[in-house]
């Protein structure tokens, strides 16, 4: 063993660089996870997670640190670099810059410069005192409370409260001015100040790690808090207190500075603070230039610091903070360079360039398991489809422009910024007026993106490709490549006939033996037909041959049009897609949704009826009274008592919400409706309902609709096609 | 409904209102105590005698006047017993410097200070709520990176100083404003608009100076706070509901984000009268900065202590109002 023993060393030491390098772990968990993996010989700082590849790329923390040493060295140096005794009188009052004192002279003859070079001594010793100071204070405190819990916890807590809520500037005051004027006591009440804000902090973060896993185990082990808290708290702590130390260092700082104007500094000790105030209690410090080298080095000396504390607080606040860090993570710093050249990077050669059963690595998401079209399919219509699509298909089986659809999506393929993987890919579909069509498929299987590309709601960034067409208009994607998918032998479309297909669909369906339990137990995401008729075997992973016809819709040779934003980066909740005028003004008016997030889908500090009121008013030229009206009449029509219409959101129930969404939905009156599963946060017997009252309104309305469930029997229930989506991949049968 | 009276918000309502009782209370005992606790006795901080440069009459006759007045040879509960039956009375101690009552020193000087820190934490509310929103909503890009750039720097520089570089550009160097003051001294007004006029010309470079000093704090809250709404799904969907991105910005993100930015605005107003008594010494403005500074300089004790204690409550007032209104705000806070 022991002859190993520098191999592993070796091996240890390397390590961190890489693991920092690529691991896009927090490092909470990093550190935690190495704590693990070896606890012994491992520094604390790398447990903590500062090490040298933290500071890459760390513009703020670098500059912060770089300035910060540069007045360090200065001051520490000052007596070397002074020119001069700072207090001696060694030329006349009020010499403006010159060879002999390059910042002049004060109004007794004193060497500005070197009153300056001594005055950084001073403030940055106040400064790191108070930062120091308070911040011990703060991790004493609040490790306490926050390890301890109880009563202690509260007591610590209650007095954090109460000096927070003390104004702090006039409480520094009465005390300074109680105390004798010493450098010693004015840190003294600069901390007394200031350790509240670092114990409510480190208290939260103590609780915080408290409960890690490896800190639980830790004490199931047995160990005492003095182990546990040495150990394993303060090495994570260590970030967040340093941030502490330089926040509250640049705090005690400017309130220095301010107690020296008001008079409250040491007279004996000649910080920038009291420079300033030196400066300005000499009359004729404004009607004379000389405030340029007397009063604003010393003040932009202090905003400088002041800018290096804060710069090295927050960036070290980030790494000690997790969620900041992947808020942060979230947003790309820069948009990735794409030029013209770059664009077919995302386009969807990739998925015909490796074959399709096979993944690529990392791409666990999607699966590819294809079905032998024609062995599962027995609706007669599709049947047909499917046997002319070995031969090329023909025209008339394609629904070509002007036979009267309300939506046709044609190679449909999305990639979500800065992902390799395609959320959709290659989607082909047709909705007829009046329709229902019901699309079955996981999760992850790519079911919302479909409907938010469909309302244009992709956040920037985002590709599509392919063709979307509302009432043969083309909306998206460029016209002359349709003509290239249609006679593309690998295009997988169909369509049905009307009525008599949904005739024999709402039969088959209304007849179907599924019971619920079933569809939960098997594993949605092994995707099969669903083929109540022939089977009994509902869900059927049948073969994985045929892949490039099955998935089809991608068409090699073409090169689809490529929707980039060119403005990239950014927050993806606020910086949407770009949609043309025509496919915005159909937003709602035309395609309405019932979200997913029913249950979140209202601003919380709004009525409904008042969120249903304004979106006919910002589509329509109505009055406030017509508006109201017609909500009054939505709400009665989704069974909601109009006496909730001056509700908030969060006053109403699951299924009320369900419905009062329904209404929003609908108060437009648009041709087609997108259910993104409409029931799945309802109980059963709710859900039943909200399934009858939508089947109902559709009926009475007549709207198209498209639903979206991992639920195959809501999705059943409601639609007359039933299109399954795999993994985000592919359609993959019809009926 | 929003008459029953153990409803949650009113318990946490009686729960704020008991905590910042206490926190007076204890305030007040600190007031009491202060004086008496630290060296020398609590007379020779009243009589200034700590201060021995300060012209003072010493003599034994009036000393032991003084003791009786202030109450200073009873035992320490009694004197803490009178205290508060001063205070209870209004009586806040009588300026030694001024010799007259403190809460009329105190209510001349209020207005002034009261205009100003208003008016500038109002303006810095609305700078920060807007461009807090416009921030968040561009985060990464340049906009959002051009506002932390000058809010940010803007934070680094002391309020006093940034006070007398304003006052050395538009006062001195560019002559745009009165160097100080709140009034022209001897001017007889014809007009009412004059005497406006002239206040406000006195009025603007301290309100300039203390909105620039509260606004990137507020900057800072409103932009994490909007950040965080953004991600909300009720968001997502107003948008596709085809609301113009005014409404998505201001009534959407901006009014969900509020609550943490007006806690934290409440919280401020300690801040920003700690950043006005600052910024009147820049200005010689006569608000309770200016009082505050000329009490420290003749060390009026009584003032000092009468300003802290109407700081604090003016505050717990702010906290207290804040509490009350946010039901208003987030109808999710309301009685169910």
């Amino acid at each position: 063993m022991r002859e190993h023993f520098p191999f592993r060393k070796r091996i240890r030491a390397e390590r961190p660089s890489r693991e920092g390098a690529n691991d896009p772990r927090p490092t909470a968990v990093r550190g935690s996870s190495t704590s693990r993996v070896s606890p012994l010989g491992r520094h604390w700082t790398e447990q903590a997670g500062i090490g040298w590849w933290r500071w890459k790329g760390n513009g703020a923390l670098t500059g912060g640190l770089a300035l910060f040493s540069l007045f360090l060295i200065l001051a520490l140096s000052a007596p070397f670099l002074a020119p001069y005794d700072p207090n001696a009188l060694v030329g006349a009052p009020l010499e403006p810059p010159s060879r002999y004192h390059l910042l002049g002279t004060n109004d007794i003859g004193q060497d500005i410069l070197s009153e300056w070079l001594y005055g950084a001594r001073l403030s940055l010793f106040i400064a790191l005192a108070t930062g120091f100071g308070a911040a011990a204070i703060g991790l004493f405190l609040g490790v306490a409370a926050g390890y301890q819990e109880g009563a202690l916890d509260r007591f610590i807590s209650r007095l954090v409260d109460f000096f927070l809520v003390i104004p702090d500037l006039p409480l520094i005051i009465l005390l300074a001015v109680f105390l004798r004027p010493r450098i010693t006591n004015v840190v003294l009440v600069l901390i007394f100040l200031s350790w509240p804000m670092g114990t409510r902090i480190l208290r939260a973060q103590t609780a915080v790690l408290k409960k890690r896993p490896h800190v639980e185990a830790a004490r199931l082990f047995g160990f005492g808090p003095f182990y546990l808290i040495s150990r394993h708290l303060l090495p994570e702590l260590l970030p967040l207190f340093i941030s502490l130390v330089a926040l509250q260092a640049a705090h005690g700082l400017t309130t220095e500075a301010g107690l020296a104007f008001l008079g409250l500094g040491d007279p004996t000790a000649k910080s920038w603070g009291m420079m300033i105030r030196h400066a300005l209690s000499y009359r004729g410090i404004y009607l004379t230039r000389t405030w340029l080298w007397w009063l604003l080095p010393p003040g932009f000396s202090i905003a400088l610091l002041v800018l290096a504390f804060s710069l090295i607080g927050q960036s070290l606040e980030k790494w000690a903070h997790p969620h900041l860090r992947r808020a942060e993570a979230r947003v790309p710093r820069r948009a990735p360079e794409r030029s013209e050249a770059a664009v077919p990077r995302n386009a969807p050669e990739k998925p015909a360039a490796r074959p399709l059963s096979a993944g690529l690595p990392g791409e666990t998401r999607v699966e590819v398991k294809d079905l032998a079209v024609g062995a599962v399919s027995t609706s007669r219509g599709l049947e047909r489809v499917v046997q002319t699509r070995g031969q090329s298909a023909p025209a008339s089986l394609v629904a070509a422009p002007g036979d009267g659809t309300l939506l046709r999506l044609e190679d449909l393929t999305l990639y979500y910024p800065n992902s390799p993987v395609p959320a959709l890919s290659g989607i082909n579909l047709t909705l007829f007026p009046g329709e229902r069509v019901g699309i079955v498929g996981g999760s992850g299987s790519g079911k919302t993106s479909l409907l938010s590309s469909l309302l244009g709601g992709l956040p920037a960034g985002s590709e599509l490709f392919g063709r979307i067409y509302w009432e043969d208009k083309l909306l998206w994607g460029d016209h002359d490549r349709g003509k290239d998918t249609r006679s593309s032998p690998n295009v997988w479309l169909y369509r049905s006939h009307g009525s008599a297909v949904s005739a024999a669909n709402d039969h088959n369906l209304g007849i179907s033996p599924i019971s619920p339990d079933h569809v939960h137990k098997s594993p949605v995401t092994a995707t099969g037909a669903y083929n109540p008729g022939t089977s009994p075997n509902v869900w059927s992973d049948s073969g994985r041959g045929n892949a490039a016809t099955a998935t089809g819709a991608y068409n090699p040779g073409t090169s689809p049009k490529v929707w980039s934003d060119s403005a990239l980066g950014g927050n993806p909740h606020s910086s949407p897609m770009r949609i043309s005028p025509e496919w915005l003004s159909l937003r709602w008016r035309k395609i309405a949704l019932v979200p997913q997030a029913a249950m979140n889908g209202f601003n919380p500090v709004l009525t409904i009826e008042a969120q249903i009121m304004e979106t006919i008013l910002i589509h329509e030229k109505v009055t406030r009274e017509a508006a109201r009206v017609r909500t009054r009449e939505l709400l009665a029509q989704v069974g909601l008592d109009p006496r909730w219409a001056t509700r908030y959101p969060h006053q109403l129930s699951g299924g009320m919400k369900q419905r009062a969404m329904l209404a929003l939905a609908l108060c437009l009156n648009p041709a087609l409706v997108l259910l993104d599963e409409p029931t799945s946060a309802l109980d059963w017997p709710t859900q039943e309902v909200i399934l009858s009252l939508i089947e109902d309104l559709q009926k009475r309305r007549g709207f198209a609709l498209l639903i979206v469930s991992h639920e195959l029997p809501v999705v059943a229930r409601l639609s007359q096609r039933l299109l399954v989506l795999s993994g985000g991949k592919s359609w993959k049968r019809g009926r | 409904m929003s008459s029953v009276v153990f409803s949650p918000h009113r318990r946490v309502l009686w729960r704020r209102f008991l905590e910042y009782g206490l926190t007076l209370f204890v305030v007040i005992s600190f007031n009491f105590l202060l004086p008496r606790l630290l060296p020398g006795s609590p007379f020779s901080y009243l009589s200034g005698e700590a201060q021995a440069d300060l012209p003072l009459p010493g003599d034994a006759a009036y000393r032991a006047y003084l003791e009786d007045y202030y109450g200073l040879n009873r035992p320490l509960l009694q004197q803490y017993a009178l205290y508060w039956l001063n205070l209870a009375r209004g009586d806040l101690g009588l300026s030694y410097y001024y010799q007259v009552p403190v809460l009329a020193l105190l209510a001349r000087r209020i207005p002034w200070t009261l205009a100003l820190a208003v008016a500038s934490l109002f303006t810095a509310l609305l700078l920060a709520m807007y461009f807090g929103v416009q921030a968040a909503w561009q985060q990464g890009h340049n906009l959002d990176r051009r506002l932390l750039t000058v809010f940010i720097s803007l934070r680094t520089i002391p309020s006093f100083f940034l006070g007398v570089i304003l006052l050395l550009l538009f006062g001195y160097h560019l002559n745009l404003f009165p160097l100080s003051g709140a009034l022209s001294p001897g001017q007889i007004y014809r007009h009412p608009w004059e005497l406006a006029l002239d206040y406000l010309e006195h009025f603007f470079l301290p309100y300039l100076t203390l909105t620039l000093f509260l606004t990137p704090g507020l900057f800072l809250t409103v932009r994490s706070s909007v950040l965080g709404v953004l991600g909300e799904d009720f968001l997502q969907v107003a948008r596709l509901r085809g609301l113009p991105e005014g409404v998505l910005k201001f009534r959407y993100a901006l009014r969900n984000a509020l609550l943490p930015v007006l806690t934290q605005a409440a919280m401020r107003l300690g801040h920003s009268l700690g950043g006005a008594i600052l910024v009147e010494n820049v200005f010689s403005y006569p608000g309770m900065g200016k009082l505050l500074q000329e009490a420290l300089a003749m060390r009026d004790y009584p003032v000092l202590q009468g300003i802290f204690l109407l700081v604090t409550v003016g505050i717990l007032l702010a906290n207290l109002v804040m509490d009350l209104l946010y039901p208003r705000l987030d109808p999710r806070l309301a009685a169910q």
